[in-house]
C-alpha cells in the first residue's frame, strides 16, 4: 500500500541539496577523452570478436586429428579424415588440417606459434615477437610480392602468412568458395605502402596503429609494414588494409581488414 | 563534426552537467561512481551527437546512465547488500536531516538497481510510469511493482523520517 506521506518524504530526501556535486571545469576535455577511449574499446572488441570466430573455426580443426609435429604428411593442406580424399573442383573442401609447429616447410623460427591474448574479455591471436626484423627496401618489395602471390592455393597462402592470421585465412578458404584471399584483399590499386607508424587514414580516424599497439604491443605496431589497397577514390570503409611483419627475412601477412 | 556541432554539444554538456551529476549521485549513492557514469554517458552522447543530434539529449543521457548502472550493479552490486542496517539516534534537526539523507543514500544503495532506478525516475525526475517503462525496457506493471517493493524496503526509514517531521520523533533508531 503506497502512503502519500512516505512518497512525499522520499521526494524531499531525493531533492536534498546534499546530492549536488560540483561541476567539472574541464568537462569538454574529459568527455572527449572518454569518447576516444570508447571508440578504441569498440574497435578492439570488433577485432577480438572476429578473432574468436576464426579461432572457433581453427581449434576444432586441430582437435579433429592434426598430425604430430614432424609428420611429413603434415605439410600443406589436405582433407580431414572424414572428408573425401580428393575434393572436386566445384565443391571446396569443408575442412583442413593445419601444419603443426615445426612441420616440414614451416620452420618454427619463421612460423612460430602465435600468442593468445585476452582482449576485452575474448581470446585472440597476435604474431609471436621472435625473430622479427625491421623492414628494408628489399623486404618492402617482398610485401608487395606477397599480395600478388596470395590466393592461388591454401598451402601457398599458409606460407605467405603468419600463424596468427591462419584462423582468418582458413575462414576465407572455407567460407569464400575456396577462393582464399585473392578476391577480397588484392583487388584495386595500392594506395599506400609504408610503415604503419606513418600511416594516416585517408578520411577516417588513424586508429589502426593504436589498435595493434594496444592489442598486441607497441613493438609490433612499430615493426609493421602496411599496404592499403582498393579502388581509387573509394571510401575508407571499402579499402583493404594489410599488415605485414618481417620475420627472419620472410615477409608474412598477419592481419587484413 | 563541425565547430557549430562541437559548440552546441559543449553548451549542452555545461548546462546539463549539474543535473546529471545530481541524478547520477542519487542513482549510485556514490560521488565517484556518479562522475564516472556521467562521463561515460556524455561521451556516448557526443558520439551520437556527431552522427545526428538527439531529439532529447538529456533523456538519452539519463537512459544511458540508468542502463549502464544496472549493468554494473549486476556485476558488482551483491557486495553492497552485505552492509549492515544503519542505526542512528539524533535530536538536532540539521544533524538529523544530514543523517536522514545519509541513511537514505545507504538504503538506496542496498536496493536492487532496478528498484532504485524506478524510485529515482519516479520521485526525483517525476516521470510517469509509462516513460520509465520505455526507458528501462519493461512494462508499466513491472515499474509499479518495482516501485512498490522499493518503497516497502525504505518504509522504516521513511516512516521514521515522517514521524520526525511531524514532531513525533524519537521512534527511529531506538
Amino acid at each position: 500500500m503506497v502512503n502519500e506521506h512516505e512518497e512525499d518524504r522520499l521526494r524531499q530526501l531525493l531533492r536534498d541539496d546534499a546530492w549536488s556535486l560540483p561541476a567539472w571545469p574541464d568537462a569538454g576535455v574529459r568527455v572527449r577523452r572518454t569518447a576516444r577511449r570508447q571508440r578504441m574499446a569498440t574497435a578492439s572488441a570488433s577485432v577480438a570478436a572476429c578473432a574468436l570466430v576464426a579461432a572457433a573455426v581453427v581449434l576444432p580443426l586441430r582437435l579433429a586429428g592434426g598430425p604430430a609435429p614432424g609428420d611429413p604428411a603434415a605439410a600443406g593442406s589436405r582433407p580431414a579424415a572424414s572428408q573425401p580424399a580428393t575434393p572436386t573442383p566445384s565443391t571446396p573442401p569443408q575442412s583442413y588440417t593445419l601444419p603443426p609447429v615445426n612441420a616440414p616447410g614451416y620452420p618454427a623460427d619463421i612460423y612460430p606459434p602465435p600468442q593468445l591474448r585476452l582482449l576485452s574479455g575474448t581470446l585472440s591471436y597476435c604474431p609471436s615477437g621472435s625473430n622479427v626484423r625491421p623492414f628494408s627496401q628489399a623486404s618492402s618489395e617482398q610485401a608487395t610480392g606477397v599480395l600478388t602471390a596470395l590466393g592461388h592455393s591454401l598451402d601457398g597462402d599458409l606460407r605467405l602468412t603468419d600463424r596468427a592470421f591462419w584462423p582468418a585465412l582458413i575462414k576465407e578458404w572455407l567460407g569464400g568458395g575456396g577462393t582464399g584471399l585473392s578476391l577480397s584483399t588484392t583487388s584495386g590499386q595500392m594506395l599506400y605502402t609504408g610503415p604503419l607508424v606513418n600511416y594516416q587514414s585517408l578520411n577516417g580516424p588513424p586508429g589502426l596503429y593504436g589498435l595493434i599497439a594496444v592489442g598486441c604491443g607497441s613493438w609490433l605496431a612499430q615493426s609493421t609494414w602496411l599496404i592499403v589497397a582498393g579502388p581509387d577514390g573509394s571510401s575508407p570503409a571499402a579499402l583493404n588494409e594489410l599488415l605485414f611483419i618481417n620475420r627472419g627475412g620472410h615477409v608474412l601477412l598477419y592481419y587484413s581488414q | 563534426m563541425t565547430n557549430a556541432g562541437e559548440d552546441s554539444f559543449a553548451e549542452f554538456a555545461m548546462d546539463s552537467l549539474p543535473a546529471l551529476l545530481r541524478f547520477g549521485h542519487v542513482l549510485t549513492g556514490s560521488p565517484q561512481e556518479a562522475e564516472e557514469l556521467v562521463q561515460e554517458a556524455l561521451a556516448k552522447c557526443l558520439r551520437r551527437w556527431r552522427r545526428q543530434a538527439a531529439d532529447d539529449p538529456v533523456a538519452y543521457v539519463r537512459r544511458v546512465m540508468v542502463n549502464a548502472h544496472i549493468t554494473r550493479w549486476r556485476q558488482w552490486g551483491s557486495r553492497m547488500r552485505l552492509e549492515g542496517v544503519p542505526e542512528t539516534v539524533a535530536d538536532d534537526a540539521g544533524l538529523r536531516r544530514c543523517e536522514d539523507w545519509d541513511e537514505l543514500r545507504r538504503a538506496l544503495r542496498r536496493l536492487p538497481s532496478g528498484q532504485r532506478a524506478v524510485l529515482v525516475l519516479r520521485y526525483l525526475e517525476d516521470l510517469p510510469d509509462a516513460s520509465i517503462a520505455t526507458m528501462l525496457g519493461c512494462s508499466p506493471n513491472t515499474v509499479r511493482s518495482q516501485a512498490s517493493r522499493g518503497l516497502a524496503a525504505l518504509r522504516p526509514l521513511l516512516a521514521a523520517g515522517t514521524a520526525h517531521q511531524a514532531g513525533l520523533g524519537g521512534a527511529h533508531g531506538e
